[in-house]
């Protein structure tokens, strides 16, 4: 038996099963930690449509050659998730240059993502819906759409503002734990690209990629739901 | 235990289910620019929810995976199902919520108002 099996396991295959189901029972969690936001987030989606169907049109008014921003990071992210699964493959076949090039188009499009959300932030702060103290003060256009939604829905002004704001507490609260989740991501993927280059990983020493993998896999999919629940609320 | 080996996926495969999955973000982002009422949040988590299969079954293995896996990750989903059919079944068979600020000019409100009897 070589030094590659810790001494608790009867063989590699034993080893990696446990690693990969290990990362499950984290992404287990990671499941109903974002589901609790997303299930708040449903009631008051619910009770208060009109003020954050408003919300909603602020967020992907932010375009990029006429594509909202949202759908371009939704673009960046499925693209890097493609690139991770080409360097889970590279890496259990051993191809270790394409794994080092497979990582590292995965940390620019993760950071491609990170910057294209800090632009968004920036232009929410300035169309000044970013909730704070003294903060909220919506520019005219927004505050105009908001006492239009109040008089259609027949809800009093201050009602719908205070229902708008909401909507922003749980926006910059669910992006903002998103983007926290793509940080550690990048991190992780800085190590296995340094422990790559150092030719750390072979055909039979794989795991540290795939387990990790599956993480940065499991971030793409909570932004596959984020998108469509806070970008698209018609 | 299966045979690692039997696990690799061709690339072509993992391009087809990209090209999949970059044609369903333009289907939800085109199903968005036409008002269809309550059925376009539905639509959005169709489209989301095939999107998350793929990414599942195919990029993150678990098409290949031990009965474990399943168990560990169908889990996760099941009780995700739980927790948010529970609370939409109870907000959605609710009467409509009654305004908090001008509740006092709300019809609906007086309604509800219970008188209180005076004191003998």
């Amino acid at each position: 038996m070589s030094d590659l099996v810790a001494h608790q396991f009867d063989d590699l295959d034993q080893q990696t099963e446990a690693g990969t189901l290990g990362m499950w029972t984290f992404l287990a969690t990671e499941v109903l930690f974002f589901g609790g936001m997303i299930c708040g987030y449903c009631v008051y989606r619910h009770l208060y449509f009109p003020a954050w169907h408003q919300g909603s049109l602020v967020v992907d008014n932010f375009t990029f050659l006429g594509i909202s921003s949202g759908a371009w990071n939704t673009a960046v992210l499925l693209t890097s998730s493609l690139t991770v699964a080409l360097g889970v493959r590279a890496a259990k076949l051993g191809q270790n240059r394409f794994l080092s090039q497979m990582l590292v188009i995965t940390l620019l499009l993760g950071i491609a993502f990170l910057g294209i959300k800090a632009a968004e932030y920036t232009h929410e702060y300035h169309e000044g819906v970013m909730p704070g103290p003294n903060v909220f003060h919506p520019d005219m256009d927004i505050s105009a759409d908001l006492s239009r939604a109040a008089a259609s829905s027949g809800k009093s002004n201050i009602d719908l503002r205070r229902e708008f704001q909401l909507f922003w507490v749980f926006y910059f609260f669910m992006t903002g734990v998103h983007a926290l989740h793509m940080f550690i991501g990048i991190g992780l993927f800085t190590y296995l690209l340094i422990e790559a280059r150092r030719g750390c990983f072979t055909p039979k020493k794989h795991a540290p990629v795939e387990i990790m993998g599956l993480y940065w896999h499991f971030v793409d999919l909570v932004w596959i739901f984020l998108f469509p629940l806070l970008y698209l609320v018609r | 235990m299966q045979d690692p080996d039997h696990k690799i996926e061709s690339i072509w495969t993992y391009l087809l289910i990209f090209l999949l999955l970059i044609a369903l973000l333009v289907g939800t982002v085109a199903a968005a620019t036409v008002n269809l009422g309550r059925w376009n949040i539905v639509i959005a988590l169709v489209i989301a929810v095939a999107k998350a299969l793929l990414v599942i079954l195919f990029f993150m293995h678990v098409r290949h995976s031990s009965r474990q896996t399943w168990i560990f990750a169908g889990a996760a989903f099941l009780w995700l199902t739980l927790l948010l059919a529970g609370t939409i079944a109870d907000y959605a068979s609710r009467n409509p919520p009654v305004p908090t600020s001008d509740a006092s000019q709300s019809p609906a409100h007086a309604k509800t108002t219970v008188a209180v009897p005076a004191a003998s």
